[in-house]
Order: structure tokens, then sequence, then C-alpha cells
């Protein structure tokens, strides 16, 4: 393994003081610890926690801690679940968060420009108020950042008909190890002029370089939407329900599933609507003009009066929202079943939503432990949570568990991570997914980038 | 059976956290707390976290609650903290001493200080206190009279001044009296009500704070159960905080306390309004942490306010924080400074900023620019 300083030097230090004067650092052991964990549990201390203002900053911090190989961890809200933002090999944590401006919104070009440090659910806001509509949603958006969700490639429920973010960012400002900046893209929507290093970017989880300011595509803002809670008696019930509307000829906004025991950690988790015995839930949403989001909603009611239902309740307008709650609160009520959580967030192709489900449950039964699918049914990407006790040795079944999804999704012609990547605590089955050859051109890639691995070093993207 | 609760680092509380969107200070978010305790009373005993850097870190919570209502795990930042503080041994001591070497830098304490022990006040807390009625000598002139419609008959009642109302502005007891009186009711005879209980409660004072419970419940059924009305968001919010084990197991006596609670302006949502030439053009209101689901001190305000009321902005935090005021004044402040920049963002000169607590009103009153004014509601009544 390369070898990484283990500790800072005095000039390191003097040199970060001074980049970074007052608050902008820091080096006690309560911040680095607290900088040093994110949503997947992992955590890591590390050396240094700086606080840029501006892209000149985080210029001079790369060319330093390239010239001096230590290592660099990009940060801003730490809500990724793969240990994306962990500093394993210590170095120094480069929080985004207060390079939070939106810089431009331009209604003519359909675009906006932003720095990473700024809340999803802020921008979100903000275009809306000048109609105008970012539509990637991932459940954080209200705590986390573009800049996180770029790093990702943050997913989220709209994706069925909007798609993931990706397919909004136009452009970037990027400073590469060694401290030089560039611009990927641009405005334009289109954009054929050489390899996509936009695209290349997007999901590279800080390994690439370090994304300091986004332009990012807009649409027109839909003038309604409406969203309807389905539940059913079990899962079939559910499949069915989902199949007939994906057969009425719409394409939902979002269309997402929440299996018996997922009803059941919501149940303990908070006042729920659908009456006791539901074993399984289908969530829709449909946006556009009044006339055609009233239009789909009676063809996707007529669609429904073919399978069983059990419990029907529509909201529109803000008043949705709380329907939509439910269904951002499930990855932390989960732990109320138990108290640790193994999750994944596979996706496979759409038709074969049903069969993956059925399988995953029952990996579940014949390991004695309780699985949670819930999610994107009308993407294709389910997430399912092994949820299991450390305390009482359940550690190597739920392990056990992990592989044999991953093995069933991969046969399914799936793949291991629809939205959350592989980082930290996927890293050791990123084989069962790709060979060789291409893992050799993407290390080709991270070299041409990032030849000392200064980047996030110890991550698998 | 639910599993045992335990912080999993989603995140949720950072949308909340007054201190983490004041200062974007990952450090102070209840996650870390949460985490950096796991990491000093846990598995890893050479992670490297002394109690002391911990508890130096975690103790900076302004006790908002926040938090709690956020998480799906309903984990409480301040309950930890509370826990912390009332484990520490010495921490009394130490505010105590931080206080006594720097009476001139705590001044918008002075009314909460008095509550931690009126009876002891040691010198320095006079002038603390003429600080503070200082800080209210830029008064404002009254814009509204209010004539209350609800018609009480033989129904008693007490007011519950809490520390400021008692302490430091009688004005505001004075005009809650007048209102009592002008509804019909009866004012209950009684000795003087304690601290409500919930500043020795964040501070980790438990003993203490049960004391006061105990004296404040035997005035109250010593008066023969009046209703006990308050104009202090965070008084009412300790109040109701009382337990069933308050009340010796009681059951009957602590729903009589119970709905005995009563705010002020809820006893006045059909008031007669009355406005004066001096009204101000904008009114904005300023939403407690402690202020219940059914926050009548809002609609009094919009009653009073009708068109000139700005849209209330949810999730401002003044930072007063209790006993944080000791330790961290400068977070407390930027708290503050962050709250009344985004109350003044859409408001002109001469705007007012009005509140319901009496701690809010002293931070933003103490922090605010000369250009507007914040004040309790009672401030504007003739």
């Amino acid at each position: 393994m390369q070898n990484y300083p283990e500790q800072l030097s005095r000039t390191h230090k003097k040199f970060l003081q001074n980049l970074f004067p007052g608050r902008e650092s820091s080096f006690d052991d309560g911040t680095l610890f607290a900088c040093g964990v994110d949503a997947s549990q992992r955590h890591a201390k590390p050396l240094a926690l700086v606080r840029p203002q501006e892209t000149a900053q985080v210029a001079e911090l790369l060319r330093w801690s390239h010239e001096e190989r230590v290592p660099i961890y990009p940060r801003a809200r730490a809500t990724n679940k793969v240990g994306n933002c962990v500093p394993v090999r210590h170095g120094v944590v480069v929080s985004m968060l207060d390079m939070n401006e939106i810089l431009d919104i331009d209604g003519r070009d359909f675009v906006a420009v932003t720095q990473p440090g700024v809340i999803t659910a802020d921008l979100q806001k903000a275009v809306e108020a000048q109609g105008l509509f970012y539509p990637p949603d991932p459940a954080s958006m209200k705590i986390s950042t573009i800049g996180g969700n770029i790093s990702t490639c943050a997913g989220g429920m709209r994706a069925v008909k909007y798609g993931v973010t990706r397919d909004y960012v136009l452009g970037l400002e990027v400073v590469l190890p060694g401290g030089e900046v560039i611009s990927t893209g641009g405005r334009t929507q289109k954009n054929v002029v050489g390899l996509d290093l936009t695209r290349l970017m997007v999901g590279s989880a800080g390994t690439l370089g370090l994304v300091t300011e986004a332009a990012l595509k807009l649409l027109p803002l839909p003038e309604t939407s409406a969203s309807v809670l389905v539940g059913f008696e079990n899962l079939d019930g559910c499949l069915c329900g989902a199949e007939a509307v994906f057969g009425c000829g719409i394409l939902p906004t979002a269309m997402e599933l929440m299996d018996q025991n997922t009803i059941k950690a919501l149940e303990i988790h908070s006042d729920v609507p659908w009456p006791a015995g539901t074993g399984g839930l289908l969530l829709l949403k449909i946006d556009g003009s009044a006339e055609s989001v009233n239009a789909d909603l009676k063809r996707v009611e007529d669609a429904l009066q073919t399978v069983a239902v059990t419990f029907v309740e529509k909201g529109s307008g803000a008043d949705q929202e709380r329907l939509w709650e439910l269904r951002r609160v499930i990855s932390p009520a989960a732990f109320n079943l138990a108290p640790n959580k193994q999750g994944e967030d596979v996706a496979v192709p759409r038709g074969k939503v049903a069969q993956a489900i059925k399988g995953y449950h029952a990996i579940g039964t014949e390991l004695g432990l309780t699985v949670l699918c819930f999610g994107h049914l009308g993407d294709g990407n389910i997430h399912v949570s092994t949820m299991y006790d450390k305390s009482a040795g359940e550690q190597e079944k739920a392990l056990e568990a992990k592989k044999q999804i991953f093995q069933l999704t991969l046969e399914l012609g799936g793949t291991l991570s629809g939205e959350h990547g592989i980082g930290l605590t996927k890293a050791k089955y990123i084989n069962m997914q790709l060979d060789k050859t291409r893992q050799r051109l993407m290390a080709g890639i991270k070299k041409t980038f990032d030849p000392l691995n200064i980047m996030n070093p110890g991550k698998v993207v | 059976m639910p599993a045992p609760k335990s912080c999993v680092q989603c995140g949720k509380c950072l949308e909340v956290c007054p201190l983490f969107k004041a200062t974007g200070r990952e450090e102070l978010t209840p996650r870390a707390k949460f985490f950096l305790e796991s990491i000093c009373a846990g598995d890893e005993p050479d992670a490297g976290l002394s109690e002391r850097d911990f508890k130096s870190l975690a103790a900076l919570c302004l006790s908002c609650g926040r938090c709690e209502k956020n998480c799906p795990q309903h984990m409480s930042g301040s309950a930890l903290v509370t826990e912390l503080r009332s484990k520490s041994r010495g921490f009394t001591q130490t505010c105590w001493d931080l206080w006594l070497k720097n009476p001139g830098l705590l001044w918008p304490m002075a009314a909460a200080l008095s509550k931690f022990s009126p009876e002891i006040l040691p010198e320095p807390f006079g002038s603390a206190r003429k600080r503070m009625q200082a800080l209210f000598s830029r008064s404002l002139e009254p814009w509204a009279e209010l004539v209350p419609q609800a018609k009480f008959e033989e129904r008693k009642a007490m007011l519950f001044k809490g520390c400021v109302g008692r302490y430091a502005r009688k004005d505001w007891s004075d005009k809650a009296e007048r209102l009592i009186d002008g509804m019909g009711l009866i004012r209950a005879e009684g000795a003087d009500f304690s601290c409500c209980g919930s500043s020795y409660g964040s501070a980790g004072l438990l003993k203490r704070q049960n004391i006061s419970r105990a004296k404040n419940i035997e005035i109250w059924k010593d008066a023969d159960r009046p209703l006990l009305v308050t104009f202090c968001a965070t008084c009412l919010k300790g109040l109701r905080e009382y337990s069933l084990a308050d009340f010796a197991g009681d059951e009957e006596l602590y729903e009589s306390w119970q709905e005995c609670l009563t705010p002020l302006s809820s006893l006045l949502p059909h008031a007669e309004v009355r406005l004066f030439e001096n009204a101000p053009k904008q009114v904005a209101y300023h939403k407690p942490c402690h202020a219940s689901d059914d926050d009548t001190d809002r609609k009094l305000v919009a009653l009073i306010a009708a068109e000139r009321m700005l849209p209330v902005q949810e999730g401002l935090c003044c930072g007063f924080g209790g006993i944080m005021q000791l330790g961290a004044p400068e977070l407390s402040k930027e708290v503050g400074d962050y709250s009344l920049a985004q109350h003044t963002k859409s408001m002109k000169s001469g705007g007012q900023i009005l509140s319901g607590c009496s701690a809010c009103v002293i931070q933003l009153a103490s922090l605010i620019k000369d250009d507007y004014f914040a004040s309790h509601w009672l401030d504007i009544l003739k």
C-alpha cells in the first residue's frame, strides 16, 4: 500500500493554517472525528479539516497535497451510505459547505449555476420560484448537497420519468490534483466535442478531482402533480398493481414500492394512513398540466380496477408531501426492526423486479434474517435492507445474504448499485460485476487524472 | 419489539439544527454529538478522544429540541446534553465561576440567571439586571389595544410570570394581569411561583428542577387549582413537561394541571383590535423553538398585525440557548445574528419582530440593529 503521512508536520500545519485562516481550518480531536464519519457509520480520523471559501483555495490546496502526497477527502454533508466520505488514509477532509451560493438561474438558457455546498432542496425551491424545475430528488434532498449529488450521481424517486443527476449536469468546474482548474462541458444542452468528461466526473466520488462549480440543466416546472398511495394485501397484489399501471400507457413521475417488512418498520415509526394487515404498498406520482394529470389519474384508477386493492389515498399540491415523507423516512425507520442494517441498492431490468424481490425475500427467510425491499420499482432500482443484530452474532449471516443478493441481481442482468455506489462497504464485491479489462481501463483513467492517488484514496468507484 | 434507539448518522438533524444552520460547523450537530459519544464510550478505548474534548463540544447545544422532532428515531440531542450536564460534577460550579468572572459579558443572560437561584444572587447579578433593564430602555411605543371578548364567570386564574416577568419586565406582568381582569377572571391569591424548571432541566440541574416543580404545584394546589396563565412559550413548555411522578402518581391532579395551563394568547382569539396611527408597516413573528403545535401567540400576532404581517419563517432559532451562553456566548450570538438576518431580509426600516417567548425577546432585542425592533407582543399593547 502507498505511504501517506501519518501525521502533519509543523510545516504542513502552518501551510494549511495560512491557506485556511481562523475557522476555515480545524485540527482538534472532536472536530476531526466528527468529519470522519458518514451515513455508512464507518469512520476514520483525518489529520485536518479545511473549509474553502473559493476555488483558488482549493486549487492551491490540491497543488500542495499533490506535491506532499497528502490524501484529499472531499466532503459535504456526508449522507452517502457506502463510506465515500470516510478518510481511511487520514489526510485532509475538505468540507465544501461554505461554498454554498447559487450563482445564476437563467430561465432563457434553462441553466442554473451553483457552488457544490448548495442544498439540493434549496436549489429546487429557488428555481421553482422562477417557474423552473430541477428534477433529481434523492431521498436526502433536504439535507444533501448538489456537490454530493454530483459526486455520487444521486438518483431519486422521479428518475422513472426524468432520469438521474448525470442527466442534468451540463458543465463542471473541477480542480485536478496538482492544482489545475478545468471546465468541462458548458451551458449548452448538446455538446459532442471530445470525450464526455462531465459524465466521467459525475459519480466518480471525488476520486478524479474536486468539483467547485456546476452548470445544471433545468426544465419548465410542471404545472401540477398528484400522488396516490395504494395498499395491497400482499406483495403479489402489489406487483400486479404495478404491472397494471405500466400497462395503461402512462409514464408516472415516480413509482415506489414498499414490502411488508418496510410497512412494519414505518408502523413502528409513525402514524400511518393504511389499515392494519396491509402487505404491500405502491406510491405513485404523476405530473404535468392540470388536464393531463387528471386524465392520467383516471387511467391509473381504471387500471387498478383490475387488481385487488385494500386502500387508496390521494393527495395533490402540498398535501401529497405527507405521503412522500413516509417514503423518505424508511431508510432510518428500518432500524426499528433490528439494530444493524446492511443496505443494498441493487438495480435490475424493470421486467425482472418481481422475480428479484421474491428471490431477496427467500434469501432472508433461508438465513433467518429480515429483508426489507422498497424503493424505485418504476426504474428497477430496489433498496434491499438486511436487518440484523451484530451483538447477537448475526453479522456473518448478513454478509452471506449480501453475497447471495448480489449474485441473484447479476444473474438477472442487474447491477450491484443503482444509486449509492461502491465506496468502502461494497469494495470487495466489485469483481463480481466488473471484469479485469474494464477495471484496467478505469484504473488507467484514474491514473491519468490522479497519478499519485491523492483523491479519496482507499475507495472503489 | 423495537430495537434500542441509536443514532444511525443519517443526517436528518442537519436540516433543523440552528447551530449548524448558522455556523455550518458539522461538529456541532446532534449527529456529531451522538457519534463522539459512541467513540468516547464505545468499543474502541484507544480511539483517542478524551472525555474532556468530547464534553466541551457536546455541551454546545441550544436545547431547542428541533432535532428530536425531525429524527426518524426520535433521538434528542438536547436530552443527551442534559444528561451530560447532570452527570458532570462541578458543572454548575463552572458556570457560576464563568458568570462571576464575566458578568458584563453575559448581560443577556440576566433573566435566565435569575432562574438559577434568585434567592442567592450575588452582587454581579444586580448590575447585570441593570444592564438588561437598559437593554429595554429603547422601548416601543404601544401601537395597539386589545379588548378581550372572552368572558369568564367565577373562574379563578393565576398569572405565571416566569423569571423575566417577575424580575425584569414587570410591565409585561402588569399588562397580562389587566387582560386577565378584562376577561372577568378572578385572580387567585397565592405565593410567588418559582422557575418553571425548563432552564434548570437543560442545564442538567435536575434536583433543582424537581424542587421548583414541587413548589409550583404546591402553590397551584393551595390556590384551589386556578387556570395557570402564561405569556412565555418556554415557561409553558416547561410547565407542560411536568410528569405524573411530579404529582406522586395522582393522575387526576396531573390531568387537572395540564388542563389549567393556559397561554394568555389562547384567551384572546376573538379580541377586538384597535390600532393606533404609529403602527409599523411590517411585522414579523419569530416562532420560538419551544412554541407548542397550536401556536396561539402566532395567531394573536397575525390577528393584530393583519396585512402588516410578513410570512412566518419556520426553523429560525434566536440562539439564546440557556446555559450555553455561559460557555459559548459567541456561538449564541452567531445564531441570533443569523436569525435576525433572515427576519430582516425583506423588512424595511422600522419593522418590528414580535414573539411570545421571554428568552427569544431578550436575545433578539439585545442583538437587533437600530433600524428595527424586537419585542414581546405585550410590548405593543397599550
